[in-house]
């Protein structure tokens, strides 16, 4: 397969499940202009991107790291977007949820794999972003009785050009009872400023302090461990098996 | 019945004392930032400090640790421990991170015993700590840089 039919399979495939998913973002805060599901921690709260009024902005990671630095690649996308600080970027993983975080290349389903994560985030999430942006963006405006299009935003703070100014954490209480654009105004790739440079890893705390959770260190009501033996000579077949001594171990459900 | 410093707490335990080290820490302490990787000693993931020195928990059984003090990654506290994670994150070290608590213990061990190492006496060191993401070159880089920076605080 060449490129450019990789490239179109990809952007069929895209679209097919952006409609699966309907719009394939929201930022989803009608709950709480209805004045109920009112979250503490976020103001925003969305399946791709929470706002928080302590100032951090939270992007909700669909893929798996494994290494491959998904956690900071796709926080910096919404980043970008955004222009939000890279320092108030925060990351946490999404659930099992393929109705709302399934890998769009991949159709119906969740899941990491195949150099595929940033490619087939990297619509939603700008969207994501743009949309949080705009809304934030309209929120200050309103209570500055302006124009939306007469402000800017840099490193997470929206300003005037006149003097006034406002952390996207001081309106991101205001900001949820703005109307979710459908179609947000992406920025143009010559005028990303975060994207394309090195910035440092957005986990690499956790990994470094023992808290980084890996599927070895789940732990869940009446879990059982399985383990396999595996034969000592490729293409071994069993001839006989006495399970009398393993199933005399103490707490060996079965074998 | 076994009785040890864990990360500055008293703990005992009045079970198999063949029992790995590793599982009282993880299964029954719930400190699960030493990873079980190959469970022979091979790999070094599981790396803890008994009274200093960096062992592999997955192949010492508990008994070992009678008296003693143990260390695991959630109990770094020493100011090379600090160089070491200070300069992991700043030189990017990390890919996937689950041999990397074991390669902080042994890069720790390390630099409590000698402040100005050489790129052998790294390699020496840290040769029974594995990484399939092959982090090497970052992990020697870090090491100096951590030995650096605590140089310059003496």
């Amino acid at each position: 397969m060449n490129t450019s039919s990789l490239t179109t399979l990809n952007r069929r495939k895209f679209l097919k499940a952006s409609a699966i998913t309907g719009v394939g973002f929201s930022i989803g805060m009608h709950s709480v202009a209805m004045g109920h599901g009112h979250s503490e921690a976020a103001e925003m709260m969305g399946h791709f991107v929470k706002v928080g009024s302590d100032n951090t902005v939270t992007v909700i990671i669909k893929h798996l790291d494994k290494g491959q630095g998904v956690t900071t690649g796709l926080t910096a996308i919404v980043a970008e977007e955004m222009n939000a600080d890279w320092e108030q970027m925060r990351w946490e993983f999404a659930p099992a949820d393929a109705t709302k975080y399934n890998n769009l290349f991949w159709g119906p389903y969740q899941g990491t794999g195949g150099s595929t994560a940033v490619a087939n985030s990297w619509m939603q999430l700008r969207q994501a972003g743009a949309a949080a942006k705009q809304m934030l963006v309209q929120a200050a405006a309103k209570a500055w009785g302006v124009a939306a299009d007469s402000l800017s935003v840099d490193k997470g703070v929206i300003s005037d050009g006149a003097g006034k100014s406002v952390s996207f954490g001081d309106v991101a209480k205001a900001a949820a009872l703005e109307t979710v654009p459908q179609e947000p105004a992406l920025k143009s790739p010559d005028t990303f400023t975060l994207l394309g440079t090195h910035i440092e890893r957005k986990d690499s705390f956790e990994k470094t302090h023992g808290t980084a959770q890996y599927t070895i260190d789940v732990r869940l009501p009446g879990m059982l461990y399985a383990a396999i033996l595996h034969p000592p000579t490729f293409g071994a077949k069993v001839k006989a098996l006495d399970t009398s001594k393993a199933k005399a171990i103490a707490g060996v459900k079965s074998v | 019945m076994i009785k040890f410093t864990l990360n500055g707490e008293s703990v005992s335990f009045d079970g198999d004392p063949q029992m790995p080290l590793l599982w009282f820490v993880r299964d029954i302490q719930n400190m699960t930032g030493s990873k079980f990787g190959c469970g022979v000693g091979m790999c070094g993931a599981c790396t803890m400090h008994l009274n200093g020195a960096p062992i592999r928990s997955c192949s010492t059984p508990v008994s070992v640790a009678q008296g003693a003090t143990v260390t695991t990654i959630e109990g770094l506290a020493s100011a090379p421990a600090k160089a070491v994670q200070e300069a992991w994150q700043k030189l990017d070290v990390v890919q996937c991170g689950y041999c990397q608590s074991g390669q902080i213990m042994s890069a720790t061990a390390l630099l409590e015993g000698n402040a100005k190492p050489t790129d052998a006496d790294i390699n020496m060191a840290m040769q029974g700590n594995i990484c399939r993401c092959a982090t090497y070159h970052r992990i020697r880089a870090a090491i100096h840089d951590a030995a650096d920076r605590l140089a310059k605080e003496v």
